[in-house]
């Protein structure tokens, strides 16, 4: 089922359709009409087949390090066609005139939670106009991975979401624990033997017919599968010393470990680089120092850049996974930017850092073939902002996924009020820097009586009166204030559990 | 003639003093930078720039020009001096978030936080990593009259003397939401019994200080409601919000700040507006679920926009981390506010507001020698602070100490 009309569409135009067609999407109507799927495609009218889009006169990041500016992109059927500056623009196309603008790939969010309405499997179950979907468009993110699942955020559809059902091949290697350290050593060991008499096998099969092929019995698959390249495992680990290990792990057995958390890092990156690894942080992420150890340690600002300049690939995500519109701003994955912003801030380049946020996530997910950069025959999973992205006052202005137009700023209550994009769509609001000259007729209005409109203390005190209370917190994990200090979950102080050691 | 020969015996090292180095003072700095933002109130802007520190205070705050005998200029041309951060809810003072809540009484105007306060501990020192160089350290909101806050700076040299810039620095007020006495059968539970609370002992203090009474747990306190010393009062919701700005500012005429002001405490801020109360917004800076408006409301622009006077942040660290005081004015600008404005609510406004602005807050002369050097716009995640001079020290180098922010 097509949600959209073919035809010329304005940059501002709303998305009530989508939403008119919601009210449709009950469990009862999936079961009963086809909605998203092949045949009802084919049963749509034949003008409806080819959908071709057209983004002229942008500034193109292609995630890749080119930026072509005053160009356009061709999208067919979801596909990216060209880009350039010699497009040629069939008539019948729809065409958006995002000059002034800059276009990007579509972010992707390597873990998430909560975009997609539903838990477990993303096939059968989806909430194609879940609020915190919408929201994460806004911020960006085209694709993310729920669960195990890498899933785009297709506004509107309850099909074609998934794109990769195995995420990550999750391995544990911790120091703390040996015996599965063990295990994890034998099961690669086994698979390594496996694979050796695997490949005599093969060889020998040539001359000799009666070979027998070696018994798989006992051998662990998943190791296999990672010796062989097929999957690279993810551990979870922050200390160095897991990180050496794993390190020395993947070095001995050959494979390219990827390695989440990764806070002291920086602390052996060049083991990590030797190793091939690749490293999912979160910059701001803390980690107090072991002040018994002598040796670096600790969290530092700078992981991210001394990752990169030791070969390890850098993929960010921010310290929460969901959409936390609780009224703390900046951790969440409604400003992922951001978080990619302050591993630039410890020395990453701006390149590496628009990267670990598009195709270095798209490579940890093993689909960068689709998605994470703007190049001929991917998937047009497409973002237009009204300016540099990994700046702290842009917004996502438009978008798009396989080549659909599933966000617009100016379409949906959230975020339309601030800074609004001019009906042209041509260029962004003026905007200056914080310290720029501020223009002379700006002055700053030093309290000066505004006359308030005659609301009077007093009208307020009973106006608002309906005995609804603000409720203190509506994420529990974030008191606005500090009240009761033993409590674990409002203690942000790294010191807090040693107090009394220290005294 | 004999006396004019003494006066001019007198002007001879007077002069030659000027023209050589015994002028300016070991330890002055001469920093040339490629932008001074002064936030004086000219909003003055030169760039490039020049900022000289000398005995602790800013002795010259302007274009860059020569100066015989004085020490080599420190050149960083490619930073911007701004002035250090002034944060005005904090709970780091202790190193964390141990020590701010004396839980038994609902009022409590005889505590102070300084006993609590290790200086330089090792949250401050991040938080100096990112501009913040003045703090008013309080104690929590889990009662209705917290106790006295201390104004320090982030030094980690020199000590309680040398950093504690007021103490009391002023009063800890919680009029909404944490104190609300839930589980103690007690009076509180209700904002009029919250009210009563608070007035009760404003009442009391008022009294003693009218009638000359000396009264040793209310000494402090008499101070605030004559004016002598602010208050700063935690808040929220309109209805919390209007409450507490009439009960403080109109009712006792205290030099008050609101502080949080939080959910939909935006939309009184006509009415904070119209009695001139300064508000200190934060560590919630967009409002989604109280106003019910199906829009996402960057907070701080609706307060600035409504003609608050002060509007000024803060992170109520560590809830949010004080090194991302920053933070709070690029989500503020990123959501609606105009950069430059929460520039000033990190810095001049906070300052104005709790009676320091004769210390801190700008670059200007005969100012305390709070410069930060940051490598870019101060409120983008991407710039990070190059150096911290408090009271005219390097207490912070990214090159001597590394990146600690």
């Amino acid at each position: 089922m097509h949600l959209r009309p073919n035809q010329q569409r304005r940059a501002s135009r709303p998305m009530r359709l989508l939403v008119a067609a919601s009210l449709f999407l009950t469990p009862a109507a999936l079961a009963s009409a086809p909605l998203d799927d092949e045949p009802a495609k084919e049963a749509e009218s034949e003008e409806d087949k080819e959908e071709v889009l057209a983004l002229k006169g942008g500034e193109i990041h292609t995630g890749l390090g080119g930026v072509l500016r005053d160009a356009t992109i061709l999208v067919r059927d979801g596909k990216i066609e060209a880009f350039g500056y010699d497009v040629d623009v069939p008539e019948d196309a729809e065409v958006v005139d995002v000059s002034g603008m800059r276009v990007y790939p579509g972010l992707i969010a390597v873990g998430s939670f909560g975009l997609f309405g539903s838990s477990g499997n993303l096939d059968d179950s989806v909430d194609p106009y879940n609020q915190n979907m919408t929201l994460a468009l806004a911020a960006g993110i085209t694709t993310a991975v729920d669960g195990n699942t890498v899933a785009k955020l297709k506004r509107g559809h309850v099909q074609g979401l998934v794109v990769n059902t195995s995420a990550f091949e999750s391995l544990s290697y911790s120091n703390g624990n040996p015996q599965g350290q063990l295990k994890v050593e034998e099961d690669l060991k086994g698979a390594a033997d496996y694979i050796r008499a695997f490949r005599a096998w093969e060889d020998e099969k040539k001359s000799n017919k009666e070979a027998k092929e070696p018994s798989k019995k006992g051998v662990d698959q998943k190791s296999v599968k990672i010796l062989r390249g097929e999957v690279r495992p993810r551990f979870n680990a922050d200390s160095r010393t897991d990180l050496l290990e794993i390190a020395h792990l993947a070095q001995r057995f050959g494979f390219r470990p990827i390695i989440s958390g990764c806070r002291e890092g920086w602390t052996v990156a060049d083991e990590l680089g030797r190793a091939g690894a690749t490293a999912i942080v979160t910059p701001r992420s803390r980690r107090p120092k072991d002040e018994s150890l002598l040796r670096d340690g600790g969290s530092s600002i700078e992981n991210a850049a001394t990752l990169y300049s030791h070969g390890v690939n850098v993929v960010v995500v921010p310290g929460s996974r969901g959409i936390s519109l609780g009224g703390i701003v900046g951790t969440d994955l409604l400003h992922l930017p951001v978080e990619a912003g302050f591993a630039i801030r410890g020395g990453l380049p701006e390149l590496a850092g628009l990267r670990s946020i598009t195709i270095e996530a798209a490579r940890v997910l093993g689909v960068d073939y689709r998605i994470g950069s703007i190049e001929v025959g991917k998937d047009a999973d497409l973002i237009v902002t009204d300016g540099d992205l990994l700046h702290y006052q842009t917004f996502v202005q438009w978008a798009i996924v396989d080549g659909e137009i599933v966000y617009d700023k100016q379409a949906e209550m959230f975020f339309a009020h601030i800074r609004p994009r001019p009906e042209s769509s041509l260029a962004p609001a003026e905007r200056m820097d914080a310290g720029e000259e501020a223009p002379a007729e700006a002055p700053e209005e030093e309290p000066v009586e505004e006359n308030p409109e005659d609301e009077t203390p007093e009208e307020e005190t009973t106006g608002g009166g309906d005995g609804e209370e603000p409720q203190p917190s509506e994420d529990p994990e974030e008191p606005e204030d500090p009240e009761e200090p033993e409590d674990p979950e409002e203690s942000e102080d790294p010191d807090e559990s040693s107090t009394t050691a220290g005294n | 003639m004999v006396m004019l020969h003494s006066i001019a015996a007198l002007l001879v090292p007077a002069l030659a003093a000027v023209g050589s180095a015994s002028a300016y003072a070991p330890d002055t700095v001469v920093l040339h930078v490629g932008k001074v933002l002064t936030m004086n109130v000219s909003d003055e802007i030169h760039s490039p720039g020049m900022v000289v520190l000398e005995d602790g205070k800013i002795t010259y705050a302007g274009p860059i020009e020569a100066r015989e005998g004085a020490p080599d200029p420190v050149l960083a041309l490619n930073t911007w001096a701004v002035p250090g951060f002034v944060d005005l809810h904090t709970h780091i003072h202790s190193g964390g978030f141990g020590d701010i809540n004396d839980m038994v009484h609902a009022v409590n105007p005889e505590l102070r936080a300084a006993p609590a306060y290790r200086p330089g501990n090792g949250v401050i020192e991040v938080g100096r990593a990112g501009g913040v160089t003045t703090l008013f350290g309080i104690p929590g909101s889990g009662t209705n009259m917290g106790g006295f806050g201390l104004i320090y700076k982030s030094r980690s040299t020199g000590g309680f003397q040398a950093s504690v810039v007021r103490d009391p620095g002023g009063l800890k007020v919680a009029q909404d939401s944490n104190p609300q006495r839930r589980n103690a059968s007690d009076v509180g539970v209700t904002r009029a019994g919250m009210e009563w609370n608070l007035r009760d002992v404003a009442d009391r203090a008022l009294g003693a200080y009218r009638q000359g009474r000396r009264d040793p747990a209310l000494e402090n306190l008499s101070r605030v409601v004559s004016g002598d010393l602010p208050v700063l009062i935690h808040t929220a919701g309109s209805e919390g919000v209007v409450n507490t700005a009439r009960m403080w500012k109109v009712k006792y005429g205290a030099v008050a700040v609101i502080s949080h002001g939080s959910f939909d405490g935006w939309k009184v801020a006509p009415a904070l507006a119209a009695i001139d109360i300064p508000v200190n917004h934060g560590p919630r800076t967009i409002d989604y679920y109280s106003s019910r408006e199906g829009r996402i409301v960057g907070t701080a622009s609706e307060f600035v926009d409504a003609g608050v006077p002060l509007f000024s942040l803060n992170t109520d660290s560590g809830v949010i981390a004080e090194e991302y005081f920053f933070l709070q004015g690029s989500m503020s600008a990123r959501y609606g506010a105009d950069p430059y404005q929460m520039l000033r609510a990190v810095t001049i406004h906070p300052a104005l507001s709790f009676n320091l602005a004769h210390r801190v807050g700008s670059l200007e002369v005969g100012k305390d020698a709070d410069v930060v050097l940051w490598d870019g716009d101060p409120l983008d995640p991407r710039s990070s602070v190059c150096s911290v001079y408090i009271d005219g020290d390097l207490e912070y180098d990214r090159d001597r100490d590394g990146q600690l922010f």
